[in-house]
């Protein structure tokens, strides 16, 4: 007898049945990745080169009429409403997110403490980025509106910030309200994110620079921010697309008002659309705000993966 | 700097002892190694004098200053782990730097004293590599180098070889064991390792559950155990542990095992004269034993048995040898000159004599050679 | 007809690069044929090449009549133990070990009685009886590694492969297991394939060793072989504990002898030595001194070398000297029990009959 002839029973325990076998045909990798990739093509890629088909047409009332070239992308880029609406972006996502990003930061070092109650505290921490951002939006709108609202009323108005109008009505001020808002509800994520962040890393280095008398200050600037510096990056980038795209707190709280003043690209698409019937203009707006992201994103990529060593 | 351990114990939550009791002392310049399997309370130790953890009760002395009291970075120790615990983002000059600059000193100290490290550990052409590109032993180099460099009081490796290639093992072994003494540097090393700690220490501290078991020099542990667990732990092969039974026939005083009796000289019987027990526990070093010449010499007692294994070490063979008699099977292994042609299933007749065995209390597995009478 | 285990002029590329080259083996059923090298040097890969998780790009493997390539890992019918366990975490010890006795894809059924019997015998062989119900998260590095042996060797299987199975054992188990393994795998009808990292390790569980470096196989041959000559100085480094010292030199001839020469080392060549070194005078060489053939004397004296000691680390039984000799290290196994201070003087003798001599440039042995 050899091994050969009658092989035994039970072998290759542990090995994922038929992977070798059908490894030698080569469409079997292609056949696993088809699902994923028809779906994706199907719900994303289509309709993504779809628009940009729109987006050099003549269409309004749900028409597809003249090829008409870049058309469109002019009339946008000579809309003043477009260059608020960058504006707007601009001045949000330059506010609020190294707003959230430091206090973020902030209460992930003060949870990382040995505090009391933090069992209690984390759960806690999740509820502003669980709730629907409408949800969100509505509760704010009613606790700052004008001299009803329980914290304008209380607390705005007491100190004579504002007067008998919700700070939404102010042209000056919706802005800031929305990044306060904004504020609210994306630091506690940005806090357990990095607080997460921080768990992971390892403790010896830490012991390291204790024996060696480093002082916390030091720890914190020569030892967590670097060795935490590759989560930062990813989850600041992150946050500030997210930012630039924001939509629903501000459709809620002030759909883009009062006038233009919290009018951001996401809600001017909307009005192009929705409010006008212009789809091939807001689809070239949606071409533009791609295209910033593209970029923006590969600056953003190439200096990380030198800084980094990340990726 | 000498330290002094004085009643140092340590407790978790009132209940659960991690180390008990323990009296330590290590002179200055020398290296102390506490050795013990996992668990036993070394590395708790280790980070008590190092002040990352505090002491429950009982003293630490590092010379003629107590500790105890002081935080880790008012110590002036440094601390080299088992993962290097090196700044990743950081070139190996940088690492090395690193301890210096907390304290900023002048940028001309700093690039002197770290040159000075970066050539004593030959890391000089890798100087301004990023430090997790590097092997293992490379790395574990530059973690010693920043421990070095701000010439501390007293210097604390925390199983430092644990996760190297076998070579590097050897390399730095030997590397850490001449700076230590080229140095003269104070340092405790924790190990589980017990090539490494008597390779590298001048005294071997060897502990289970919390429990000081035995603190002498590598020869002593070596010759003298104190009871079983040492015997076990110090050697490699390690000591076999046979039992067996003490009989007197007319003064002469017999050992007798699975498949052997053995007479035993007047100077061991005269220090077994203390003890009443009967039932022992024979230590016998695999390399204190050989192959049975034909006829063996007097006070030579054999076992017969079959190989059941034979480990290749180069120079020697380790036989794995199953010795049956009376119903009961004993595996002795014996390091012996090789190589030899004995494989599994080969007879073979084992010589040894009483001069290097050790006995054993059956019980409470105290060494009954060394112990003083009660 | 043939039987066992056959690798031929195997070559295999990962992302471009050719991780291993032209391997060929051939493992008779009853065999231990133990893969030893340095991590990286492509041990795994082989493995996972005999049992269907990577296809070579060059060559075939034959198991008996059987082409292996031909056929899916499910149907090659080789046990194989994975360096990383591979447990399946659901399931408890017992399930893990029996699964592949207990698979639908299996073309015998067992027994549940021979099942349980199995897993009693291996358990208590590997010292983790107790620890049947308990599931892999539960278990330490050394006990998660003894289950997935026992579920290797739980198997009839065609052949067996064994990557690194006792690594994270202490010394006395793994002794044991050695032994233990050696017996059941050289009583089955199959080839039995043992990687380990660990080169005197190879050199005790193998029938013969296979050195892997850099994906070629440096040396084929018994333990002895391997051991007394090695063929590369690649080899040469890698076994022994610790390993040969290699000292480059060059040749000299003088008054009708040869000798050994560096800077400030003149060394008298035994004569069968000096015989095969002819074809290579002039070139440089390396010498090859083990750390046992050599020893330290008092005083100096002709045909002695004269270092300077560099560490001493005393192992009770015998001590190792490291010992510079020029600007190059030697380690020397002695018996003398006395303290060597660093930078002492030292002469050392060395033992000519057991002298390994390797080329300078190709670095093979001579």
């Amino acid at each position: 007898m050899t091994a050969t002839d009658t092989p035994p029973a039970g072998a290759a325990s542990a090995s994922p049945p038929r992977l070798a076998h059908h490894r030698e045909s080569r469409w079997y990798p292609y056949a696993l990745i088809a699902p994923t990739m028809i779906t994706l093509t199907v719900v994303a890629l289509i309709p993504f080169l779809y628009m940009g088909y729109i987006s050099l047409h003549e269409a309004r009332y749900g028409q597809l009429r003249d090829f008409i070239w870049f058309q469109n992308f002019a009339t946008l880029l000579a809309d003043p409403r477009f260059w608020n609406s960058m504006w707007v972006a601009l001045v949000f996502v330059c506010i609020a997110v190294p707003i959230e990003f430091m206090l973020g930061l902030i209460g992930a070092l003060l949870l990382s403490q040995k505090i009391r109650f933090r069992n209690v505290l984390i759960p806690l921490l999740f509820i502003p980025s669980m709730m629907a951002p409408i949800i969100v939006g509505l509760v704010w709108k009613t606790m700052l509106a004008g001299s009803w609202g329980f914290v304008s009323y209380n607390i705005l108005e007491n100190f004579g910030i504002l007067k008998e109008t919700s700070i939404f009505a102010s042209p000056d001020l919706a802005l800031y309200g929305i990044i306060f808002v904004d504020i609210w509800e994306w630091t506690p994520f940005m806090m357990l994110t990095f607080f997460a962040g921080m768990q992971a890393l390892p403790v010896n280095p830490y012991w390291a620079a204790a024996v060696d008398g480093a002082n916390p200050v030091q720890i914190f600037f020569k030892l967590t921010l670097p060795m935490l510096a590759p989560l930062l990056f990813v989850i600041g980038l992150l946050r500030l697309i997210d930012a630039f795209k924001v939509y629903d707190t501000i459709f809620i709280l002030t759909n883009g008002g009062p006038g233009t003043a919290t009018e951001s690209p996401s809600v001017l698409g909307y009005k192009y659309t929705f409010d006008f019937w212009n789809i091939g203009q807001s689809s070239a707006l949606a071409v533009v705000i791609w295209l910033i992201f593209f970029i923006f994103c590969n600056i953003f990529y190439q200096v990380a993966k030198k800084r980094l060593n990340v990726f | 700097m000498s330290i002094f351990l004085n009643g140092v114990s340590k407790t978790y939550g009132g209940e659960v002892v991690a180390v008990r009791e323990l009296d330590l002392k290590c002179p200055t310049g020398q290296m102390l190694a506490l050795l013990g399997p996992s668990g036993c309370g070394k590395s708790t130790t280790l980070k008590m004098i190092a002040g990352i953890e505090e002491v429950t009760t009982g003293e630490i002395w590092f010379g003629d200053r107590p500790v105890s009291a002081l935080p880790p970075g008012a110590r002036n120790i440094a601390m080299v782990f088992e993962d290097y615990a090196l700044y990743a983002h950081l070139s190996v000059f940088e690492n090395i730097a690193f301890p210096l600059r907390l304290r900023h000193l002048p940028k001309r100290v700093i690039e002197e004293r770290v040159e000075g490290m970066l050539d004593l550990l030959r890391l000089g052409d890798i100087r301004d590599e990023k430090v997790r590109k590097l092997s293992g032993g490379a790395q574990q180099r530059v973690a010693i180098g920043r421990a070095l460099v701000r010439d501390p009081d007293v210097i604390l490796f925390d199983e430092p070889l644990s996760h190297l290639d076998a070579d590097q093992k050897v390399q730095l072994r030997t590397e850490i064991k001449r700076l230590q003494q080229t140095q003269g540097l104070t340092s405790i090393l924790v190990t589980h390792d017990q090539t490494e700690a008597i390779a590298m220490s001048d005294a071997i501290a060897v502990m289970d559950h919390g429990v000081l078991q035995q603190v002498g020099s590598p020869q002593e542990l070596y010759e003298t155990p104190a009871n079983t667990f040492v015997a076990t732990f110090i050697g490699e092969p390690p000591m076999n542990l046979l039992p067996a039974r003490l009989a007197r026939k007319s003064d002469v005083l017999f050992l007798e095992g699975t498949g052997f009796t053995l007479p035993l000289s007047a100077q061991k019987g005269a220090a077994l004269t203390a003890t009443n027990t009967t039932d022992v526990i024979m230590g016998l070093r695999p390399e204190h034993i050989a192959l049975a010449p034909e006829t063996p010499l007097e006070h030579q007692a054999v076992m017969r048995g079959e190989v059941f294994f034979r480990e290749h070490r180069g120079d020697t063979d380790v036989l794995l040898v199953d010795i049956a008699a009376d119903g009961t099977t004993a595996r002795v292994s014996a390091d012996i000159a090789g190589p030899t042609a004995l494989r599994e299933g080969a007879s073979v007749a084992l010589a040894f004599d009483d001069r290097r065995l050790s006995l054993f209390d059956a019980e409470t597995g105290t060494n009954l050679l060394t112990a003083r009478a009660a | 007809m043939t039987s066992g285990l056959h690798l031929q002029s195997i070559a295999k590329d990962f992302l471009g690069t050719r991780v291993l080259h032209d391997i060929s083996l051939a493992v008779t059923p009853g065999e231990i044929l133990a893969i030893t090298g340095p991590s990286g040097a492509g041990k795994t890969t082989t493995c996972r090449l005999v049992s269907g998780l990577e296809m070579p790009d060059e060559g075939e493997i034959f198991l008996g009549d059987t082409q292996l390539t031909a056929l899916p890992a499910s149907k090659r019918h080789v046990a194989h133990m994975f360096e990383s366990y591979a447990l399946y975490p659901h399931l408890n010890v017992a399930q893990n070990i029996a699964f592949p006795l207990t698979s639908p894809a299996r073309n015998r059924r067992y027994k549940r009685a021979d099942v349980e019997a199995k897993v009693v015998e291996l358990t208590r062989l590997t010292q983790i009886e107790h620890l049947r119900h308990r599931l892999p998260g539960a278990l330490s590095g050394g006990q998660k590694q003894r289950v997935a042996l026992c579920r290797a060797l739980a198997q009839d299987a065609a052949c067996y492969l064994l990557d690194e199975p006792i690594s994270h054992l202490d010394a006395k188990l793994r002794n044991e297991l050695r032994g233990h393994i050696r017996r059941r795998q050289t009583k089955v009808d199959a080839p039995t394939l043992w990687s380990t990292p660990d080169a005197m390790e190879a050199l005790s569980i193998g029938d013969r060793v296979a050195v892997l470096i850099d994906g070629r196989i440096e040396q084929l041959g018994t333990p002895e072989e391997i051991y007394f000559s090695p063929a590369t100085t690649s080899v040469a480094r890698l076994v022994g504990d610790p390993a040969m010292n290699l000292l480059p030199g060059a040749v000299a001839a003088r008054e009708g002898a040869l000798f050994f020469e560096r800077e400030g080392v003149s060394l008298a060549l035994p004569q069968p030595i000096a015989k095969r070194i002819e074809p290579v005078m002039g070139h440089g060489l390396y010498l090859g001194v083990r750390p046992n053939a050599m020893d330290i004397r008092d005083g100096g004296g002709p045909g002695t070398l004269q270092m300077s000691v560099y560490a001493w680390e005393p192992f009770g039984k015998y001590a190792i000297v490291t010992a510079k000799l020029g600007e190059d290290l030697v380690r020397i196994k002695t018996h003398r029990t006395e303290r060597f201070a660093a930078n002492q003087p030292i002469a050392v003798t060395l033992d000519p009959t057991s002298l390994v001599v390797f080329d300078g440039t190709t670095r093979r042995s001579l």
